[in-house]
């Protein structure tokens, strides 16, 4: 447990107390497996779920569409890198957290990079020699450490998540450089900074995903899990291993033959 | 600092060239003990995986990327490219799983048609003609049965999509048929596991006619939007 060091901007020791209760709770859903459908909420998930959507529908598309519209997609990427880039301490933290030693280097290389000749972070000239970004996060750190996800979350005005990885976003938080104001999901939403400029880019895409699912909230739960799992083991750069009884129907096969 | 630092992400090694790989066969064959014989068989079909795959991902790519056909004749083009390629009813019992057995022939048949309609909607509404640059084949594995995965990384606009695609070899070890597409994996998610994870519930709680009246809205919505989309297409166009 020495292990859990306050990330970057823990300063006071009022804050030890936030992080005793983390390791409390987290040993507790450690206990539990690791399954996409391990979501004893479902109910009441289901029901935020729903306030998202038209959350989203009423409030944050419209206001995406506008923003989408009137900025050039150039300028929306960039402005998606600049907040990328003032995530760097979570990533350098973290990297080194789950040792490492290549993602740290490189991550802090791309900031030193990026923060200058990409001005201000607005551009990632450090991609296009070589040096790709390395993102990790608190919630991947805890999963590194053995932590089971434990059991789903829906979280109001921000969407899946878990026990794990709103621990997890609890740190993150205090990790970015971003200004305080600039992290509240109420600013985002009313000035359309990033949750805007994030769903501006995805509005096409979600409305797919939508069309391509027949229960749209399994569909979420299950693709979060399996998501979030494959960055957790690194394993989606080259594939997962799956587990292989997803491809197996031999079972059946056997228990009853084709007539 | 953490004490579980994980190995790298383990690269596959890199195919032989088909021509050595050719002479050495032939040489080896007679020659080479049981489990050098499997070994060496086994990356010939690592290599017919890839080559089927790389074949059809050329093929989707020249389709996408050609300014001489319209938007419709892409879609039919590959529409029909990934209908001959992906087996549709080993999809269909993987993402069934158990609830196969609860599925007369005839609910069987009817699944596995509109689930095809299904994905093949949803593929090309995902396939996002503006902004595609290319694909690149990564790599390959093998895997358990006859299976074989290809790892493919996506060029568009914007941040690149990792796609793994899994094959499976039709037919048994006397008479192997030709590899077919049985699962897609996109950025790691499992489009078997997630179906899987939908219809276990909608199983559950409406019965296999529940999940079939479902699928067939959704198709047929699908398709009247498509019809339409279509119709407007050609009025602006002619």
């Amino acid at each position: 447990m020495e292990q859990r060091k306050p990330t970057c901007r823990v300063r006071s020791g009022t804050r030890l107390l936030p992080a005793l209760l983390l390791g409390v709770l987290l040993a507790g859903c450690a206990a539990q497996g690791a399954r996409s459908d391990n979501d004893p909420l479902e109910p009441l998930n289901r029901k935020i779920f729903w306030f998202n959507l038209k959350a989203q529908k009423y409030v944050l598309d419209p206001v995406a569409r506008v923003w989408h519209a009137a900025m050039p997609d150039p300028a929306e990427r960039a402005l998606a890198r600049f907040f990328d880039n003032l995530d760097f301490p979570i990533d350098l933290v973290n990297n080194l957290l789950q040792g490492k030693a290549k993602g740290a280097g490189v991550e802090s290389l791309r900031f030193l990079v990026n923060s200058t000749v990409g001005i201000g972070g607005l551009f990632d000239p450090a991609a296009s020699w070589g040096f790709e970004a390395h993102p990790e996060d608190f919630g991947q750190t805890l999963g590194v450490w053995g932590f089971h996800p434990g059991p789903y979350l829906m979280l109001p005005l921000w969407g899946p998540s878990n026990v794990r990885e709103s621990f997890g976003l609890v740190g993150d938080y205090y990790g970015s450089l971003r200004p305080f104001v600039l992290n509240s999901l109420v600013w985002n939403s009313a000035f359309g900074t990033e949750v805007v400029n994030r769903e501006g880019l995805d509005l096409e895409a979600a409305k797919k995903r939508k069309a391509a699912a027949l229960d749209y909230y399994v569909f979420v739960r299950d693709a979060y899990f399996q998501r979030r799992q494959a960055q957790v083991k690194d394993t989606y750069q080259v594939g997962e291993k799956r587990a292989e009884d997803l491809y197996d129907y031999d079972v059946d096969q056997d228990e009853q033959p084709k007539p | 600092m953490s004490n579980r630092n994980r190995s790298l992400p383990r690269r596959p090694p890199a195919a032989w060239p088909l021509a050595l790989l050719a002479a050495l066969g032939t040489l080896a064959w007679t020659a080479a003990p049981a489990a050098a014989r499997s070994a060496l068989q086994s990356k010939a079909e690592g290599a017919d995986a890839r080559g089927t795959l790389s074949g059809v991902l050329d093929h989707v790519s020249s389709i996408l990327l050609s300014d001489q056909m319209e938007k419709q004749e892409k879609r039919e083009q590959v529409r029909q490219l990934i209908d001959d390629n992906v087996d549709f009813e080993v999809v269909s019992r993987l993402v069934l799983a158990s609830n196969w057995r609860n599925f007369s022939e005839d609910q069987r048949k009817q699944f596995v048609d509109l689930f095809r309609r299904h994905l093949l909607n949803t593929y090309w509404r995902n396939a996002d003609l503006g902004s595609f640059k290319g694909i690149e084949i990564t790599g390959d594995r093998k895997e358990l049965r006859r299976d074989w995965t290809v790892m493919t990384r996506v060029h568009v606009t914007g941040d690149d999509i990792l796609i793994d695609y899994r094959l499976r070899q039709l037919g048994d070890d006397a008479a192997p048929g030709p590899w077919r597409i049985i699962d897609i994996l996109v950025e790691g998610v499992s489009l078997v596991s997630n179906f899987r994870s939908q219809f276990q519930s909608i199983v559950s709680n409406d019965g296999p006619d529940g999940l079939i009246r479902l699928l067939r809205d959704k198709v047929e919505e699908a398709e009247k939007a498509q019809a339409a989309e279509d119709s407007k297409d050609q009025a602006s166009g002619g």
